[in-house]
């Protein structure tokens, strides 16, 4: 299984996400992004969710911890490459209205 | 009864992925389409999650079950911890209700389960654990 992969540009750090995003991965993936955002004082956070195939409400309690962090720093969160289904979850847990997405699939 | 299987496992966090894989190959015999699959991994994910967060406080060393049962076209699903248990299922059943948003909880997951599946039960004693059970008709 491939790992989340984490890119530092200017004050955005990209995660590339893992296949599976389920409670297990999220800790670690919350982890490496305190990490990693505190470092480099990052204020914009950008997932692409083009690996991703199986995902569960994890990835809402995910999305509000960035909202969380990219907020209060005047940043925000953009979303891109999400499938149908990842964006009808999005869609049903509210928080569209916080964060952006970008390239809806259309499976 | 077309089928049936039940398994135990430690309540560890890994266990999430075991228990969705198992199921979904599980549901296979009744030629479920992809996105029923997807309904099936995400709704033991959740349930199979909320057992060992909340039931047992993220002891890794306590037991959950799963129970799944084919039945022509219909799975029946149950999931059991003998951790806290649920102190008012109304409430907890609401979407964004959580009780640990410090890990990240969306308060999601009872409502991924309800639209995801056509029935949802959920049996909770302060103290004896937690079982819920669902079912879902497969259309294929
Ligand atoms: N197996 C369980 N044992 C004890 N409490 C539970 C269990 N499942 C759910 N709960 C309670 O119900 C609430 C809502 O669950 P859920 O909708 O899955 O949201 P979340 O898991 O994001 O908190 C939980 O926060 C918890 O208080
Ligand atoms: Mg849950």
């Amino acid at each position: 299984m491939k790992q989340t992969e984490y890119k530092v540009d200017g004050r955005t750090l990209c995660v590339l996400l893992e296949s599976e995003i389920d409670h297990h991965h999220v800790k670690d993936i919350i982890d490496e992004i305190r990490r990693k955002g505190n470092m480099n004082f990052s204020k914009n956070i950008v997932f692409d969710f083009s690996k991703v195939n199986f995902m569960d409400s994890s990835a809402i309690g995910l999305m509000m911890e960035a909202y969380k962090r990219t907020s209060c720093v005047g940043g925000n969160v953009l979303v891109k490459n999400i499938s149908r289904r990842g964006y009808r979850a999005f869609q049903m847990a509210g928080i569209l209205k916080f964060i952006s997405v970008e390239d809806s699939n259309s499976d | 009864m077309d089928n049936q299987m039940c398994v135990e496992f430690d309540s560890k966090s890994e266990n999430e992925a075991f228990a969705r894989i198992v199921a979904a190959a599980f549901v296979a015999k009744a030629d479920p389409t992809l996105e029923e699959i997807d309904d099936i991994k995400t709704v033991v994910s959740e349930a199979v999650t909320n057992a060992i967060i909340h039931g047992y406080g993220e002891k890794g060393d306590q037991k959950v079950f799963m129970e799944c049962s084919l039945n022509g076209k219909k799975i029946q699903i149950s999931i059991m911890d003998k951790g806290v248990g649920i102190d008012n299922i109304e409430e907890a059943r609401k979407p964004l209700y959580t009780t640990k948003p410090d890990v990240h909880r969306a308060g999601m997951g009872f409502t991924f389960m309800e639209t995801l599946m056509d029935t949802l039960e959920i049996f909770s004693k302060p103290g004896e654990g937690t079982t819920v059970r669902m079912t879902k008709n497969i259309e294929g």
